[in-house]
């Protein structure tokens, strides 16, 4: 049994940069859950933490835009942003780990972009903060293009999480997996702080319902009508796909305004 | 229009610091490394932030553009919405 655990997360700045700026209860119920995940993620005892992130202008800019990459390094430098108020250091990697999803990833027909000096941003590092604080885990990343056009197919990423999950099944190194991003916010635009509730609530149902079909029909327009940020869906919707049998269960979900963003945590069993 | 190289000018001072520091010293000298029209090269050397919005500089980008000279939040988010 090789994926030990995985969840899906939200990975907004504010969580950390200004944790104190939502309802003190909201908050608390937030933290508290994110930091149960930790404990949950730690007592699986995972050998690495393979996490899906979306990619944020830190590593990729227009003159080169993969739409998925994995990070192959000894060990990984974040978070790039000094005022996320995370500790500035290194996080050991996993290249053995990395390479055998490289190659399974070309194996399936996947030609995935990899590296070794990806840099960690908020995406990862606000998660991290959390479910592993220490930075002892080996860290896979995993950036996927969910901010410039064009990006690839939510039924993309799902069939990439179906390569991934079949090569992590057959691997003997415990992986503990997290998606993070989302779900609806919309950074930086114009419509900045408006959350879509309902569109997020069924985004959960039909995860939870375990449909692959379901969750990989949205459209790039029904997703940027929700903001730029919802985009990063497809971190989740590639973690559903490299765990379809097992049932998901939504932990926390609140349209949390200060930090602009529709934030959840799901736990997959 | 030369919209890549204005934000790969924005990118240059989001990431590199010696870029940011020649631009924070003055915005002329590294501006005028990129191939900008008058009116991009207006923008940019005058934070019109509606303008660099508008001619659709990615959020991204523009939003961290913005915090390195000290612009906050609402005062960014009533600039792209053109509130006076």
């Amino acid at each position: 049994m090789p994926v030990v655990f995985a969840c899906s997360v939200s990975h907004t700045p504010g969580i950390r940069a200004w944790p104190e700026a939502p309802d003190a209860d909201i908050k608390d119920r937030f933290f508290s859950e994110y930091h149960n995940l930790g404990e949950e993620l730690q007592a699986a005892n995972p050998d690495a933490i393979l996490i899906i992130s979306s990619e944020h202008f830190a590593n990729f800019f227009l003159d080169g835009m993969p739409a998925f990459t994995i990070g192959q390094g000894q060990s990984h430098f974040g978070p790039i942003e000094p005022w996320l108020k995370v500790e500035q250091g290194h996080s050991p990697g996993n290249p053995e780990l990395a390479q055998r999803l490289i190659d399974a990833s070309y194996e399936s027909g996947f030609e995935i972009h990899y590296s070794h000096e990806l840099k960690l941003d908020h995406g990862t590092m606000v998660p991290l903060s959390f479910l592993d604080p220490d930075r002892s885990l080996p860290v896979v990343p995993l950036i996927v293009n969910c901010m410039t056009f064009p990006m690839p197919l939510p039924s993309r990423c799902y069939e990439l999480g179906r390569t991934l999950g079949v090569a992590l099944e057959q691997n003997k190194c415990r992986v503990a997996i997290v998606a993070a991003g989302g779900l609806s916010h919309a950074p930086g635009e114009r419509t900045h702080g408006n959350i879509d509730t309902d569109f997020d609530q069924e985004f959960l149902r039909r995860l939870c319902a375990g449909d692959g079909k379901e969750i990989t029909n949205y459209t790039d327009d029904e997703m940027t009508e929700r903001g730029l940020g919802t985009h990063e869906l497809r971190t989740w919707i590639m973690l559903a796909g490299i765990c379809p049998e097992r049932s998901a269960k939504v932990l926390f979900y609140e349209p949390i305004l200060p930090w602009a963003t529709g934030c959840s945590l799901l736990k997959y069993s | 229009m030369s919209l890549y190289e204005v934000q790969k000018l924005v990118q240059d001072v989001n990431r590199n610091p010696d870029a940011r520091q020649q631009f924070l010293e003055k915005r002329e000298s590294l501006a005028t490394d990129y191939e900008l029209t008058v009116d991009e090269l207006t923008a940019v050397i005058e934070l019109k932030i509606y303008d660099l919005y508008d001619m659709g500089v990615h959020p991204l980008l523009l939003r961290p553009f913005t915090i390195i000279h000290g612009i906050s939040e609402p005062d960014y988010l009533e600039a792209i919405r053109g509130v006076d």
